[in-house]
């Protein structure tokens, strides 16, 4: 009932105050949501989570990228960036996942126990779905700060059509320095909301050798700092790749 | 020149990220606990049960591992010991050990000539920090001086939370040391970063105005839209009083919109204040379509980046509760509720954010600005 009507706020707000781009988010957050229900059906059918969440991370990045952000020389240079991003990123989530016995459901979470009526019967490798956590949580966080990026340093070179490339490239970074400062305190913040009782219960019950040993820490505390650091990575190369796409597209026109 | 310096930074950086590797894998003489180190182990599948959700029947294979353990610390140091594990292949709520993993040992005793012990948990102490210092290495190399700002800025924010949570558990209500803790932060943040002027001035009654309104709304939504069932919200302390996890819902709420307000509401109130000195005498429609326009650009990512970052860390409580033969509906009313309702109240905020700072931003800039 409650998300019922927040639904409803939500859209009207959006239809109120946004124009056409406004509407067509909410179509974009529409289909991001269901083609993470299909993706979550097919992963409860059977099918490999990794595999599964690298594919719908993909169509999810088209979809914003292209239908919300309308294509263009923007969007490839976003789609090339996060790409790059994504292949640096997957050795380094799978090292950190795999080493830290982060997956699974930690005893912080009352709720949920074998005589709640969650089974640990399930077949399937919680390992891998915590893989493929990360990885969603990573899309969201590059998608938002590449573009941001990229069409503060395509202004740049439309408004200012004398830089050469080295001083585009040095404007740019400064832009987008600042950029990566309000992104990870977006997430940050956000991050900090959801594992609010999770740090009251540390703070009333634990020790400190036992936070900065147990499962729910390595568990949320990696996957937050992953997003912070494809974060940073994906800040150079959507600054440069755009620097040189961007210039060459106004010189040639 | 620049080239040789940055390179000359990463390789620092790649030195320090080893030294706090093998300093954390080494670290075991600080512990009062004793650790110890997987040297060898046997493994053997000693029962299979059928897990059932009602349309699929699954087969979990339960695992009993052989552990020969070496000890890292304390009187033994150096000793083999005899341990067991046991897991099942999803690791739901058990962890299969791994060769060369550090794990606590308990109750050692002397049994045959043989030294066994019981494992106490595993010593995950390297990975957490290794990842802090990852990041905070990162945001120093792609950030300069900004990573400073921001690191900085992370800190303390944290240590604040810090004493909000000390205050809470002393008996002081969350919400309203959360409220002016908030504000406080807000102000902070927006002079550190964009220096002591106008624009930062605006920037911060525009995001305090949003943020409460959101609070507003939310809490009206939540008073008159019937009763919350915290039983589902991740990690709430049992027992729990309702009004006092509601206090909870309502912080979270709180700080879950405040960066996106504040990055909405900086671009806004830069845009309106470009316009102002580019434009010779623009007038307050001029003003409105170009705030539309780039309020338009924001909400689109920031609205998808609220999403994923919001459920994405539900997916695997999704899965086992479908597993269990948990049906849908009844996992979307409970279990997601949470992460649902923190997305859409952020969205909410970030929407609102965008008519909210252009009017104050207008209003100023053609008030004063212009004489």
């Amino acid at each position: 009932m409650i998300l019922i009507i927040l639904t409803g706020i939500l859209i009207a707000s959006i239809l109120l105050i946004c124009g056409e781009k406004g509407a067509k988010s909410i179509i974009t957050t529409a289909m991001n949501g269901g083609l993470l229900l299909a993706a979550i059906f097919l992963i409860y059918n059977g099918a490999s989570p990794i595999f599964i969440t690298l594919i719908s991370c993909m169509i999810i990045s088209l979809i914003t990228l292209y239908y919300q952000n309308e294509g263009g020389i923007k969007a490839h240079i976003a789609l090339i960036s996060i790409v790059a991003v994504f292949i640096v990123m997957i050795p380094i989530i799978y090292w950190f996942a795999l080493n830290s016995h982060g997956q699974g459901f930690p005893p912080e979470e009352y709720e949920v126990t074998d005589s709640n009526g969650y089974t640990r019967n399930i077949a399937i490798s919680m390992l891998t779905l915590q893989i493929s956590t990360m990885i969603i949580a990573l899309v969201g966080v590059l998608l938002d700060t590449s573009v941001a990026i990229i069409s503060s340093v395509f202004e740049i070179s439309a408004n200012n059509k004398g830089l050469t490339l080295p001083q585009l490239m040095k404007s740019s970074f400064v832009v987008s320095k600042s950029i990566l400062a309000t992104s990870i305190h977006t997430i940050f913040y956000i991050y900090i909301a959801e594992y609010l009782t999770l740090f009251i219960q540390y703070i009333s019950e634990y020790s400190f050798v036992t936070v900065l040993n147990s499962k729910s820490l390595a568990k949320e505390l990696i996957s937050v700092s992953l997003s912070g650091i494809g974060c940073c990575l994906v800040v150079p190369a959507a600054t440069i790749l755009a620097a040189i796409f961007i210039k060459k597209k106004h010189i040639s026109t | 020149m620049n080239k040789k310096l940055l390179i000359i930074h990463i390789l620092i950086f790649i030195v320090i990220l080893l030294a706090t590797y093998f300093f954390m894998e080494n670290n075991s003489f600080l512990y009062e606990k004793n650790i110890g180190e997987v040297v060898s182990m046997k493994e053997s599948a000693y029962r299979t049960v059928t897990g059932d959700d009602g349309r699929h029947t699954y087969d979990e294979k339960y695992v009993k591992q052989y552990l020969k353990v070496k000890l890292l610390n304390g009187k033994e140091k150096g000793k083999i010991l005899l341990a067991e594990n046991e897991y099942e292949k999803s690791e739901v709520y058990t962890a299969r050990l791994r060769l060369k993993d550090k794990i606590f040992v308990e109750n050692i005793s002397l049994k045959n000539g043989e030294l066994h012990g019981l494992i106490g948990g595993i010593k995950r102490d390297t990975f957490v920090v290794l990842a802090l210092v990852f990041l905070f290495g990162m945001f120093l190399l792609t950030g300069g001086k900004h990573g400073i700002l921001t690191i900085f800025s992370l800190v303390l924010n944290m240590a604040a939370f810090y004493g909000v949570l000390i205050l809470y558990l002393k008996g002081v209500n969350l919400l309203f040391t959360m409220i002016p803790m908030s504000i406080f932060f807000t102000a902070m943040l927006l002079f550190f970063m964009y220096g002591k002027n106008m624009r930062s001035c605006l920037s911060f009654i525009a995001t305090v105005v949003t943020v409460l309104i959101t609070l507003i709304i939310s809490s009206a939504v939540i008073y008159f839209g019937g009763k919350v069932d915290y039983d589902f919200m991740d990690y709430l302390i049992m027992p729990y009083s309702q009004r006092d996890a509601g206090f909870i819902f309502m912080s979270e709420i709180l700080v879950g919109c405040l960066g996106a307000v504040m990055d909405v509401v900086v671009t806004m109130v830069m845009t309106v204040d470009q316009i102002s000195e580019t434009a010779k005498s623009p007038g307050r429609k001029e003003f409105i379509a170009s705030c539309r326009e780039v309020g338009d650009d924001l909400v689109g990512t920031m609205i998808t980046l609220m999403f994923f970052t919001n459920v994405a860390a539900g997916i695997p409580n999704l899965i086992l509760s479908l597993r269990n033969g948990i049906g849908f509906r009844t996992i979307l009313k409970y279990n997601s509720f949470f992460e649902l309702s923190r997305f859409l109240t952020g969205s909410i905020s970030i929407v609102l954010a965008i008519p909210i700072s252009a009017a104050i931003a207008i209003y100023y800039y053609r008030r004063f600005a212009s004489k």
